[in-house]
């Protein structure tokens, strides 16, 4: 019984919660991209190679784009509905 | 003329570009004796038009022949600048859709108003102010060599039409303010997206590809040094420099009054998301270094006067003029010129908000507010002139080590501008003195690498971490203002000063 009340309040609290705190933990995604850039001992090689770019190179290019659509799915869940 | 069709062309984009400047005025026509018409186009700017005026005011031509230049001499740690310039927006998104409204609410133009506004403390956002300008007036002295290297490069000898160009941007910015580098950054934008596509498309394939390319850099060069053991080495200096970078940059004046002049959060926001692709361009530019290396323009003796007299800066000039045809090399090094107008007259003028509102009009007595846009005006034309007098009578190594220190004095504003948009736990007092703190150990450290190096080997528990002076010396500031603010706040609070709300934050 205890079980089943904490349950129902944990869904009430989620629910009451849900906009914010989705809100807040969506900002992870910032997060990842400063690790993501700054994990310099992970990309400093050249191999593998893609199109003749070391992947020093063609790594850092392609976090750009994957930076931008990160920033994007947090501006869509914080401020997607406002003009 | 040593390159006739280079030179008409080039000499036909900066003649339409001094145009586009003069009718800005009319641009969305606003009353240009007030300030913020003048100094921020009136706050009106959509997501397009941000896009065009951020974009070229952050990366700027001094950007175009220093990154590839850094690439062409240094290798792999010159491509610092694409990590940096994608720390850049998680920053923009999260900082300065606040700062906007806050700015937007109380009419504050510039990033010092803010912090006098929140602490009620005008000597702290008068520290604030004068570490803008002096962090600016190199960086507008260093666009003019830009455009100094450019012009050399078409044979076009002594400083006349430096001059001539910089007197006419000196005009512009008078007559139409903010509006005039916001058009001519869509010419600008479109014209080095162009330059940077045919270059990636053409150039390697003269040169037999991009693996190729790779294939002339030196391997010591190619990637950066294995750190030696109970060291961090060049690792911890490449992500120091891309971090500190990224902090420092929407702290300068110009980049502040960038974002300020959109017309609302929202645009500031889609521009987070946006603006990266100016980052895929800068990567594929600073590989246009490597390209220079790979075509041996170095050894060519037509380009041997070039190298001795701009060194490793005219790496870019050389090979566009070796892979072009004439009228070709004429777009790119009209590219490169407009690049300097943008960002040097957008500099001119944020550095004058900042004289008027947190300088002429705290400090000197008998001011009046209808005077501002005058005063502005004014001021603009003291920048450039300045900055022109800078490049004239000093060398040109001493602007570019000024820059290096303007980074590092501008970063130390991070607490006071960046902290207090989400807390106000922070005593005015104390941030001024973590800002005197900073400003000093980094100059300090400067000193001693001799106005060369940016980057200081810090010795901890028996470890070496190499770290960019800059993002060493802004903990310090922020560890002392944050240790001070704790006893001030019990005995002096300045809690009272701050004319913002807590619900202007949310």
């Amino acid at each position: 019984m205890f079980a089943g009340a904490a349950q129902c309040v944990t869904l009430f609290y989620l629910a009451e919660r849900q906009d914010s705190e989705e809100r807040d933990v969506i900002k992870i995604l910032l997060l990842l991209v400063f690790i993501m850039v700054l994990a310099v001992p992970f990309y400093n090689q050249a191999a593998p190679a893609l199109f003749g770019f070391p992947f020093f190179y063609w790594f850092q290019i392609a976090l750009v784009p994957v930076a931008s659509l990160l920033i994007y799915i947090v501006y869509r869940v914080e401020h997607g509905g406002e003009k | 003329m040593t390159y006739p069709a280079a030179t008409l062309v080039f000499l036909a984009l900066i003649a339409v570009v001094i145009v586009l400047g003069f009718t800005a005025a009319r641009w969305n026509a606003g009353n240009l004796e007030h300030i913020e018409e003048w100094g921020l186009g009136g706050r009106r700017f959509g997501t397009w038009v941000s896009w065009f005026l951020i974009g070229g005011d952050a990366y700027t031509a001094y950007t175009f022949i220093a990154i590839p230049a850094l690439m062409f001499g240094a290798g792999a740690i010159g491509f610092f600048a694409l990590p940096y310039t994608v720390l850049i927006y998680p920053i923009l998104y999260l900082v300065f859709p606040k700062l906007w409204k806050v700015a937007h609410k109380y009419g504050y133009i510039t990033g010092p108003e803010f912090v006098r506004g929140r602490y009620g403390n005008k000597h702290l956002a008068l520290a604030i102010g004068l570490t803008g300008i002096f962090a600016t007036m190199p960086y507008i002295a260093l666009q003019l060599i830009g455009m100094q290297t450019v012009i050399g490069a078409l044979g076009i000898p002594g400083h006349v039409p430096l001059i001539v160009a910089f007197t006419v941007l000196a005009a512009f910015t008078y007559t139409s303010g903010l509006r005039a580098p916001a058009m001519i950054a869509i010419v600008k934008d479109l014209l080095i997206y162009l330059t940077v596509i045919v270059a990636v498309i053409v150039i390697p394939a003269e040169l037999g590809g991009f693996g190729a390319i790779f294939a002339k850099i030196a391997p010591a060069k190619l990637l950066l040094a294995a750190p030696p053991a109970g060291s961090t080495g060049a690792y911890s200096g490449y992500a120091t420099l891309a971090l500190g970078s990224a902090m420092a940059l929407f702290l300068y004046p110009h980049t502040t009054t960038g974002i300020l002049s959109s017309s609302g959060p929202q645009v500031i926001r889609r521009n987070a998301v946006l603006l990266p692709a100016y980052s895929v361009m800068l990567g594929l530019l600073a590989l246009v270094g490597y390209m220079a290396v790979a075509s041996g323009v170095k050894d060519m003796p037509q380009f041997a006067a070039g190298f001795k007299q701009y060194g490793t800066s005219f790496a870019v000039p050389a090979l566009v003029l070796e892979a072009f045809p004439g009228w070709f090399a004429g777009v790119a090094f009209g590219a490169i010129a407009i690049g300097a107008l943008v960002p040097a007259a957008i500099m001119a003028i944020a550095s004058a908000n900042i004289f008027t509102r947190d300088i002429y009009s705290q400090f000197m007595p008998g001011s009046v507010a209808s005077g501002e846009a005058k005063v502005a005006k004014l001021f603009s034309l003291v920048m450039v002139a300045g900055a022109l007098v800078f490049i004239l009578v000093i060398p040109a190594t001493y602007a570019v080590q000024l820059q290096l220190l303007g980074g590092m004095w501008i970063i130390q504003t991070f607490p006071a501008i960046v902290f207090s948009v989400f807390t106000r736990f922070f005593n005015g007092w104390a941030l001024l003195a973590g800002w005197a703190v900073g400003i000093i150990s980094a100059t300090w450290l400067v000193a001693l690498n001799h106005f060369a190096g940016s980057i200081w080997a810090f010795h901890v528990l028996g470890f070496t971490l190499p770290s960019y002076i800059a993002l060493a010396t802004v903990l310090l500031n922020a560890v002392v203002a944050a240790v001070l603010s704790l006893p001030m706040n019990a005995f002096c609070s300045d809690r009272a000063g701050d004319e913002t709300r807590a619900e202007d934050y949310v």
